[in-house]
């Protein structure tokens, strides 16, 4: 009798399963929204993870009225709130759980071997991505007359299509043909709508040297000569002086947003250089870098600035010609935000690290 | 009743197949089981074409022939590069060529499950799709370990460890379909042991000649971990002479570099698991894959366990190279029928 009440439990489990292998494929194809499943999870972590997350709340009201970091107008992301860091932030949390203090919580928030987004488990919902220049701005041009306000669009556009294959988000692109847009407008248009990531499309251009290369910024301030100048440049008709943002910017500790700004980036150029280098062996990893780049510090969440490719080698300019080039462009970034949505925090490759 | 009739084979042919970083294997309702490596390669150009007399080569045919061929791997690093569209054609290939090793009849048609490494079932489910769709008039995706842990009906309670080329993929059972935070994936894995092998072997051997295709061998030939007691010795040759190299202490050093991550995320995944149930997983974790075969490995894994938990159990699969492709023809035959409509 006893067995038989297993055989039917047994039973009973092995339809479930069928069905969920069933409906997760459905979900795949885009016929049907994926079902919440959950897990026996140690009840311990549950409790700590609601613990930690109420705190966070706590904490962030208190701190965000009078953070220099807020001055840039927005929506209330997630991921938006910017915490200073304090005068004397200590090396290790307190011990007392009862006594948790804004020291503890900038311990978390300046701890980067911890996502504070897998942490409190944050979703990201909301994409968007930002074609470079466009309209009156060309970008950058090669000596075969490609420009790069061109290039960036169509990739940003096949990007876009290959996104849209997961229903659950909401792809936007801050411009979707040949217009004029201005950095702030730009700002504006991912703070409103309530962009989760940003990304942004740029091609390099290095005269005088025949190279091809692959490097992607995130927000900070500039760790080279190089950097500024690149920052300076694609800053170009914005009304803030880079002194004044690399001020704040010093100001302004380890967050949430650097954090993930960080793991988008190192995923993105990951995939990208990995990808590109199998076809081409003369393509240089010039990694991941922080650079005080306007439209990285106004976007209240993750973003990331991404040089793609280098249009000034001949070369090169020739293969982004190639809708074909272009859309394995696209598949690779595609690879690399999907890679950071789905990674594990712990599994960070370091390996793409600025040189 | 339709499922009846389906299942004796006159319209429908059951198939599953693991699709691995370095082996393919697919097991059929009609009783075929066959394997390849997962190479496929083009002729480079018309010479080369005329060489190998194929248009297309699979498995050890195609890595004999690597230097008349374009040679793809397309699950390298345990996922399909979405959008290349060599890689695509090339898991098109793979899956065209196993179906035809197993026979359909003409006119059959083909329910496949597939089972995909764990990071490739995470980031492109969809391209995998893409690619086996033209071969199969329904299909559907799983990952390796759920495929493994079906077919062996370990369905509650238990952890399937499936070390492969490209990854070594974690998955835990407990009476439902795994998710994501049920399954973990670590890089380093069969490819990272000939990679370390090569670069010691390199480093205490610079005057030998040998390539990684060699060192793959002699990690598959020798590879153990703890005290095997049996000294490696393999031939290589030094200025053209072959000469016999004691190669057994970087054999034991290149595969024991993946144990600690593979102890770590196991240690990891059952603490996050309810306590009540944590103990119930401990004695029931099963090792899959190609790495399931390095001598010393359960033995290392179960003892050192052991010494930090007490009781547990730790066994290896007997079937290593089908285990996969055997859990995904039973899922595809248990298959409520109606569920193939739609795929």
């Amino acid at each position: 009798m006893i067995s038989d009440l297993f055989a039917d439990r047994e039973e009973r489990n092995r339809k479930a399963i069928l069905r969920g292998i069933y409906e997760d494929n459905l979900f795949v194809m885009g016929k049907r929204k994926r079902v919440a499943r959950y897990r026996r999870l140690n009840p311990v972590l549950k409790g700590g993870a609601i613990f930690v997350f109420v705190i966070f709340f706590i904490l962030t009201g208190r701190f965000s009225s009078s953070d220099p970091a807020n001055f840039i107008e927005g929506h209330d992301s997630l991921y938006g709130s910017v915490a200073p860091v304090p005068h004397e932030v200590s090396e290790t949390p307190s011990g007392n759980e009862d006594n948790v203090d804004s020291s503890y919580f900038n311990y978390l928030l300046s701890n980067s071997s911890e996502s504070l987004k897998n942490l409190f488990g944050f979703k990201v919902k909301t994409i968007v991505i930002d074609p470079g220049h466009g309209g009156d701005d060309p970008g950058a041009i090669g000596t075969m007359q490609t420009r790069e306000k061109d290039i960036t669009l169509d990739i940003a556009r096949r990007l876009k299509k290959r996104l849209s294959r997961f229903k659950n988000y909401q792809i936007y692109m801050t411009r979707e043909t040949d217009v004029t847009m201005p950095l702030d407008e730009r700002i504006k248009f991912a703070n409103a709508h309530n962009a989760d990531l940003y990304i942004s499309i740029h091609i390099n251009y290095v005269p005088r040297k025949p190279i091809n290369l692959i490097e992607t910024y995130y927000f900070g301030t500039y760790t080279d000569k190089d950097t500024l100048k690149l920052a300076e440049k694609e800053n170009e008709g914005a009304q803030y002086t880079l002194s004044a943002f690399d001020n704040i910017l010093r100001k302004i500790g380890n967050t949430m947003k650097f954090q993930e700004s960080r793991r988008l980036a190192a995923s993105i150029q990951k995939s990208l250089f990995e990808n590109i280098s199998k076809e081409n062996n003369h393509i240089l990893d010039y990694g991941i870098k922080t650079a005080p780049f306007i439209v990285l510090l106004g976007v209240n969440v993750p973003s990331v600035l991404t040089e793609i490719s280098c249009i000034s080698n001949r070369e090169e300019e020739k293969k982004l010609t190639s809708g074909l080039y272009r859309e394995e462009i696209a598949s690779y970034l595609d690879e690399g935000i999907v890679g950071y949505l789905n990674e594990n925090p712990d599994k960070g490759d370091a390996r793409y690290a600025a040189r | 009743m339709q499922q009846d009739e389906s299942k004796t084979g006159e319209g429908v042919l059951f198939v599953g197949i693991d699709l691995g970083t370095s082996s393919s294997a697919i097991s059929a309702g009609n009783g075929e089981l066959k394997w390849v490596e997962s190479y496929v390669g083009w002729p480079k150009d018309f010479i080369a074409a005329k060489v190998v007399g194929k248009p297309v080569l699979f498995g050890m045919d195609a890595l004999k022939n690597r230097l008349s061929l374009d040679l793809y791997r397309p699950l390298e690093k345990g996922f399909l590069k979405e959008g290349t569209s060599k890689d695509e054609e090339a898991v098109r290939e793979l899956i065209h060529h196993l179906v035809k090793l197993v026979k359909p009849l003409k006119g059959q048609k083909i329910h496949a499950v597939v089972g995909v490494p764990a990071e490739s079932f995470k980031v492109n489910k969809l391209a995998i799709r893409k690619a086996v769709s033209g071969y199969a008039h329904s299909l559907m995706v799983v990952s390796e370990p759920f495929a493994v842990a079906y077919g062996l009906n370990l369905l509650n309670n238990a952890m399937v460890i499936d070390i492969g080329a490209g990854t070594v993929d974690f998955c835990i059972m407990h009476g439902t379909i795994p998710s994501e935070d049920d399954q973990s994936t670590i890089l380093n894995a069969g490819d990272y042991i000939d990679q370390q092998l090569y670069n010691f072997l390199v480093e205490k051997h610079p005057d030998s000649t040998f390539n990684m295709n060699m060192v793959k061998m002699f990690k598959e030939h020798h590879g153990f971990v703890g005290d095997s007691g049996d000294a490696v010795k393999v031939e290589i040759p030094v200025k053209g002479k072959p000469v016999v190299h004691d190669i057994t202490a970087e054999v034991k050093r290149a595969c024991e570099s993946i144990l600690p991550a593979i102890m770590e995320t196991i240690t990891e995944m059952i603490a996050k698991f309810d306590p009540e149930y944590q103990a119930g997983i401990r004695d029931n974790i099963v090792l899959a894959g190609g790495g399931s075969l390095i001598k010393g490995i359960r033995d290392y894994i179960e003892t050192t366990l052991r010494n930090e938990y007490g009781s547990c159990s730790v066994r290896a699969v007997d079937d290593p190279l089908f285990a996969g492709a055997k859990g995904a023809l039973a899922l595809a035959e248990d298959m409520p029928i109606g569920y193939w409509d739609q795929m």
